[in-house]
């Protein structure tokens, strides 16, 4: 195994087993040696992200635990993320505008969700919670965000995300609409008008992925 | 018999003239399908019970809430709340966000905050006018979730791993609330209550972590109800079927479970010593589902969970805003003819 190998194992399994000292002494590592940081991230922390989901699906582990392994993902991405160089790769990336919607203050999952995008290499204007339509309008325009991912864990707040996805498109046709939460389905959000559904944190990216690259071909 | 003998039978495991039906929690549901908001019902709590009672005569459950501002304490202890014109006041400041500083909080003094007097005042007519007939509890959260308000959700997570000892004491600290919020309630003279839990959801927090943390707090809570003479009830929302052992243990009179338990397992595990209240999907059928949904859930649910009695259908879960009348009163109906 290559010492690389070895620091992408070590910061897999440090965010698996939340150990942050774990984490930062492999990424430091990563940097001091001179290795690629954004492989560090992706194949590292991200990796160890992944399963951290899966044990979170299987109830191994539950939000307590999830929290504890993004802790020690931030805490390596915040060594890694000022050393990387995107020269050269074909990526597509955007501009994100998250929050969760008025009158709901559950903000686990959306911060979930927003760590899984910066850890992508999106950019993210997180809104917080409880954020009215108006607020979600003006910061897409004042970024010129590619996407906005909207959240709710209750089913009240969730049915006010229609009014959400009519106004924001009444006042920006183009902008990808992403939801999620508890309460949401595929179905409800083909019910609202949305471009896009996030079942889980990994998933949402993988879906911001997908309509970035359609607004990019646009 | 009456909706509140029906109900109390239910409690004592026994089998009724019919399956009695609850909620179990109608409060805010009933404020915005009657034409009250939030605000008005705090600033006009005669007009939020007579919402309650119109809800109520629409659809005559044998037992429901009489109050339903569940975490009405939140800003006397410190947190600030926006009041929203549908549903519950949303908490957007903790007071502890900085730290488990539990030598912080401050003790509340109860005798002039809008919530509470709202609350008793509009508990005082609900009860007058519905007591004889009906069982009527007060809600209120359980000190695990009392204390993630306090602390924000997210913080007391983490804290469970980070400051385990500071969790003891804040529970401490929400328990010595929660009890003396029921003598509040025990004065008032509702029947019952119903403690709260959905931070300690089977879907949130591991077992064992429910059985370190939130079950000495609550237990506390069930029995102290039980010495000032009131019917306890307890909630926890998400899948409890792994914490099943320990809602055995806590012994409330009432067990009300989300629709991601199933009822012949909860019955199965507790059912010879706890009244099963529940449950019924709140979103996908009883807010989105059509009326014939919500009759053959209703059916299946009185399937599993009725034999040997000590069972009340109810949703999962609130009423959610919004919910149709027409579902409500389908669940109720259907309830009302399945004589056994």
């Amino acid at each position: 195994m290559s010492d690389m190998d070895q620091l992408l194992a070590d910061m897999k399994q440090g965010v698996i087993d939340f150990d942050e000292d774990k984490v930062k002494a492999a990424a430091q590592a990563v940097v001091d040696e001179g290795y690629d940081a954004y492989t560090g991230i992706l194949d590292g922390l991200a990796a160890g992200m992944e399963v951290v989901g899966e044990l979170f699906d299987s109830q191994e582990y539950f939000v307590p635990e999830v929290l504890m392994c993004a802790d020690a993902l931030y805490a390596g991405l915040d060594i890694l993320r000022p050393h990387v160089d995107m020269t050269g790769r074909e990526t597509v990336r955007g501009e994100v505008v998250i929050g969760v919607v008025e009158g709901d203050v559950h903000d686990i999952g959306k911060n979930l969700v927003k760590m899984m995008f910066e850890v992508a290499g999106f950019t993210v204007h997180d809104l917080g919670s409880d954020v009215p339509v108006d607020e979600f309008v003006q910061k897409q325009i004042d970024t010129n965000s590619d996407i906005v991912a909207l959240s709710a864990m209750m089913t009240t707040t969730m049915l006010g995300m229609k009014k959400a996805i009519a106004t924001l498109r009444e006042k920006n046709p183009d902008v990808k609409i992403l939801i999620g939460g508890a309460p949401v389905t595929g179905e409800i959000a083909d019910m609202f008008g949305a471009d896009g559904y996030a079942e889980n944190p990994t998933n949402a990216v993988s879906e911001a992925i997908k309509m970035v690259g359609a607004l990019r071909r646009m | 018999m009456n909706g509140r003998e029906r109900f109390e039978t239910a409690l004592d495991l026994g089998r009724a003239d019919q399956v009695p039906v609850a909620p179990p929690f109608q409060g805010f549901w009933a404020l915005d399908a009657f034409g009250v908001s939030v605000p008005t019902s705090l600033a006009d709590p005669a007009k939020a019970a007579q919402a309650i009672i119109q809800a109520q005569q629409e659809c005559p459950f044998d037992g429901l809430e009489v109050v339903w501002d569940w975490i009405m304490n939140i800003d006397l202890l410190g947190c600030k709340s926006r009041i929203v014109d549908q549903g519950s006041p949303v908490v957007v400041e903790h007071v502890l966000s900085a730290g488990p500083d539990v030598a912080k909080l401050r003790s509340i003094d109860r005798t002039s905050d809008a919530r509470i007097e709202a609350a008793v005042v509009s508990a005082e007519i609900l009860l007058g006018q519905l007591a004889d007939e009906y069982f009527c509890f007060a809600e209120c959260a359980a000190p695990f979730t009392l204390a993630s308000y306090l602390r924000g959700v997210s913080d007391l997570m983490t804290d469970l791993y980070k400051h385990p000892d500071a969790v003891d004491d804040l529970l401490d600290f929400a328990t010595e609330v929660v009890i003396d919020e029921v003598r509040l309630f025990a004065s008032l003279g509702v029947h019952g209550v119903c403690i709260g839990d959905p931070s300690a959801s089977g879907s949130v927090i591991a077992p064992r972590h429910y059985s370190r943390f939130a079950m000495p707090s609550t237990k506390r809570v069930i029995d102290a109800a039980k010495e000032l003479g009131l019917k306890p009830m307890l909630h926890v929302c998400g899948d409890t079927t792994k914490i099943l052992p320990y809602i055995k243990e806590i012994s409330p009179a009432a067990f009300t479970f989300d629709y991601a338990a199933d009822v012949a397992v909860v019955k199965e595990a507790i059912g010879d010593t706890v009244c099963l209240i529940g449950n019924l999907d709140p979103s996908g059928t009883l807010l989105m589902g059509s009326a014939e949904k919500v009759r053959q859930d209703t059916q299946d649910c009185i399937a599993k969970g009725w034999k040997g009695g000590g069972y009340v259908v109810a949703g999962g879960c609130d009423v959610g805003v919004e919910t149709p009348i027409e579902n409500v009163k389908t669940m109720v109906e259907t309830c009302a003819l399945a004589k056994y």
